[in-house]
Parts: structure tokens; C-alpha cells; sequence
């Protein structure tokens, strides 16, 4: 499981370190990025193999929109992106906070 | 016959005391955004049209956030161009790699949008800034050319779907669920060309982020725009953020909806869109066990 994190600007790349989120995250095996769309349209930072799914928590699931035409898009929140990269498979956080 | 919130923003910078659904205005602009995918061809457009100066070099944002820091030589020459004409038009408002973000998530934190602003983007998600109760919307390279040149830029006046949010949201559900929820009840056409207005007593307990995050997908609804009317929540966040003046409008009592839905905000659930589109959404109980490779988060 590969697990990106990309705070949305510098102000909150800043507060994640602050609040020790960017610690967690690395810890557990995450990569934290620079600000960047890249993934969002395929373009870069995580571009999809063929057959391959990913859970993001942007806004198209196009086919081929992250990569490859035969990768798959599920579209989530940020909660449940983070309890699926927990779990291997696509989670709800009562999952794994109970 | 009374207006919509969009409707009136665009009346009033267009000069016009009134519009219909399907007129056409030419409307003044508070801000022009484009990215380093789509600004190098508009600056081209630009030059071929023979403009020498922008409108308004405060009210022109230039971020390069798509393939930034450059992934390769294309990328990086696309860059060049746009902070050379940031440059030599003395815009205010470009963000070097180190200044720069997500350009809907950065230029709200910026303070360049407030309630009541005409903005188009080169950037179909510009109409994310609607959380703020501005008139926002993505346009193609050549009309944000044409506008960094003008100041203007021309529309068709939408109709609306209203959408009028009651109760609060269950714990660990959030805006994104909501907006999922919506796409699934209406389609990714289901609110095409027109206004998404999000209104009722249920705004108040959704956050700024939540309101960013629905507005962001109403072009996948296939609407013109999304907007929130603007309550003490989007004031302290446009003080906190803006020393921009604003103008709150709001939608006239007998403003004409093509649809209206309520919705209970306590009735969503965790919503997840399946592939391959925005519309196709499942609940938890319907999802069984879906190994996932990555997953990724902004």
C-alpha cells in the first residue's frame, strides 16, 4: 500500500508539521509531497499502473484520469482515504477506531 | 420575478439593474486566474491579440501548480513563459514554486476572493471560490486571454437548482460526502449549465472546507457554478483571510429555481464514487472489500 499525502499549500504543509501530523504520517510509511495537481490528472507524483486502484480524494474518476485507462478511481474523503490506507481496502473510519 | 445569488452578482457587474436565464451579458471581472497548463496559451492568445498591458495587474493570479517543480523540459519552458509574463506585466499575485499551492485551495487563503466577486479560472474547479458566495467559474484559455486584456469576460445568465440543507452531518461524514451524495441523487448532467445554490439553516454547521469541497465538484453535476449563501461562518474567514471590500448578495423571496431538493444533512452517509464516474456512488453497505494499491490525500 503507498500512501501520498499532499498538503494543499505551504500554510498547511506548515500546520501539519506544527500539529505533528507530517511525524505520523512519515512513520507510518506515507510520503508527504510538495503542493501539486500532478496525480489529480494523471500528470505526476502517482501515476497509476494498469489494474491498478487507488482511493484519492480529489474530484474525477474518469477512466484513465490518474494513469492508465485500465487503473481504477474511487473518489472518498479524507477520512476515508486515511482508514482505507490503514486497511488495505476501501474502509469507513469506524473500522478501525473502534 | 425575482433573481438568484448568481443571477444578481452578475446583473449588478454587468451594469444591468436585472438578468434572465439565457441572456447574454458582458461582466466585469474581479479576478482571473490561470495555472502553468493553461496560462502559457492563454499569454499566447494574449500577444496575438495585440494586448501590451493586462486589465489590472492586482486582479490577474498566475499559479504554477499543475507540473510544478517542473517534471520535465516541456513543463519547465511552459513555467518560463508564465513568470516571464508575470514578470513583465508586474503581476501581483504569481506564486513561484515555494509560495505555491493547489490554486483553489491557495488563492481563498490568499484573501483574492469575496463574497459577491465575478472570477473566472483556466481551470474547470474555479468554481470552488462559490464557498466564499462569489460568482466563479472555469473558462478556456482564450476567454481568460481575452479578460486579462479586458476586464470582462461574457456569460450566459444560468438558471439554478437550489439546494436547501437542513439538520447536521454524523460524525466522520464531511463535505465530500455530501457533494457525492448530491452528484449520485442528480448525475454528472444533472445540474448542467446551471447554478448549484446552497442555502437553508444546515449551511451553518458545515465548515469553510466543507463548503470548498462542494462548490469544487459542482462541475461535475455539470453546473456553471456552485455558491453558498454567506453567513457569520464565511465572514470570519473572509477577515481572517481578505482586506478585500465585498458585497453580500442574496437570493431574491421569489427567485425562480428549475429544481429545488432538501436535503438532510443527517441522512448522508459515508459516500464513496466507484469507477468511472463522480455519479456512480456507494454507501458502506453496499461496498464488500475492495483491495486499494494507493491511495492519496490533499
Amino acid at each position: 500500500m503507498r500512501t501520498i499525502i499532499i498538503p494543499a499549500t505551504q500554510r498547511i504543509y506548515l500546520e501539519a508539521m506544527r500539529e505533528g501530523l507530517l511525524e505520523i504520517f512519515v512513520e507510518a510509511g506515507a510520503v508527504v509531497s510538495t503542493p501539486t495537481c500532478g496525480p489529480c490528472l494523471g500528470g505526476h507524483m502517482g501515476i497509476l499502473a494498469k489494474g491498478e486502484r487507488a482511493v484519492a480524494t480529489t474530484n474525477r474518476n474518469f477512466v484513465g484520469r490518474m494513469g492508465h485507462v485500465d487503473s481504477e478511481v474511487y473518489l472518498a474523503s479524507p477520512a476515508v482515504a486515511a482508514a482505507s490506507a490503514i486497511t488495505g481496502k476501501i474502509s469507513s473510519p469506524e473500522e478501525v477506531v473502534r | 420575478m425575482g433573481m438568484t445569488m448568481t443571477q444578481k452578482i452578475l446583473a449588478e457587474h454587468a451594469g444591468l439593474n436585472k438578468v434572465e436565464p439565457g441572456q447574454l451579458i458582458m461582466a466585469n471581472v474581479d479576478l482571473v486566474l490561470g495555472n502553468d497548463i493553461t496560462a502559457p496559451v492563454a499569454i499566447r492568445e494574449f500577444k496575438r491579440m495585440g494586448a501590451k498591458r493586462v486589465f489590472d495587474r492586482k486582479k490577474v493570479a498566475l499559479v504554477p501548480d499543475h507540473f510544478t517543480p517542473n517534471k520535465d523540459i516541456k513543463s519547465a519552458e511552459q513555467c518560463k513563459a508564465m513568470r516571464e509574463f508575470a514578470h513583465d506585466m508586474e503581476i501581483e499575485n504569481y506564486f513561484e514554486v515555494g509560495q505555491m499551492g493547489i490554486e483553489h485551495a491557495l488563492i481563498p487563503e490568499k484573501g483574492l476572493v469575496v463574497p459577491g466577486d465575478v472570477v473566472i479560472g483556466a481551470d474547470s474547479h474555479t468554481c470552488t471560490y462559490g464557498a466564499l458566495g462569489a460568482f466563479s467559474t472555469g473558462v478556456g484559455s482564450t476567454d481568460m486571454a481575452a479578460a486579462m486584456a479586458t476586464g470582462q469576460a461574457w456569460f450566459k445568465v444560468p438558471e439554478a437548482i437550489r439546494f436547501v440543507l437542513k439538520g447536521r452531518l454524523n460524525e466522520w461524514v464531511s463535505g465530500k460526502d455530501v457533494i457525492l451524495h448530491i452528484i449520485g441523487l442528480i448525475g454528472v448532467d444533472g445540474a448542467l449549465y446551471q447554478s448549484m445554490e446552497f442555502t437553508g439553516e444546515g449551511v451553518s454547521s458545515l465548515s469553510m472546507d466543507d463548503r470548498f469541497t462542494i462548490a469544487n465538484m459542482a462541475i461535475e453535476a455539470g453546473a456553471k457554478n456552485g455558491i453558498f449563501e454567506v453567513d457569520d461562518k464565511t465572514l470570519e474567514y473572509v477577515r481572517q483571510h481578505s482586506t478585500k471590500e465585498f458585497k453580500v448578495y442574496k437570493a431574491d423571496e421569489d427567485a425562480r429555481y428549475s429544481k429545488v431538493f432538501e436535503i438532510d444533512l443527517s441522512s448522508i452517509p459515508l459516500t464513496v464514487a466507484f469507477p468511472h464516474l463522480p455519479s456512480n456512488v456507494k454507501t458502506f453497505d453496499e461496498i464488500g472489500d475492495i483491495p486499494i494499491d494507493q491511495q492519496w490525500t490533499a
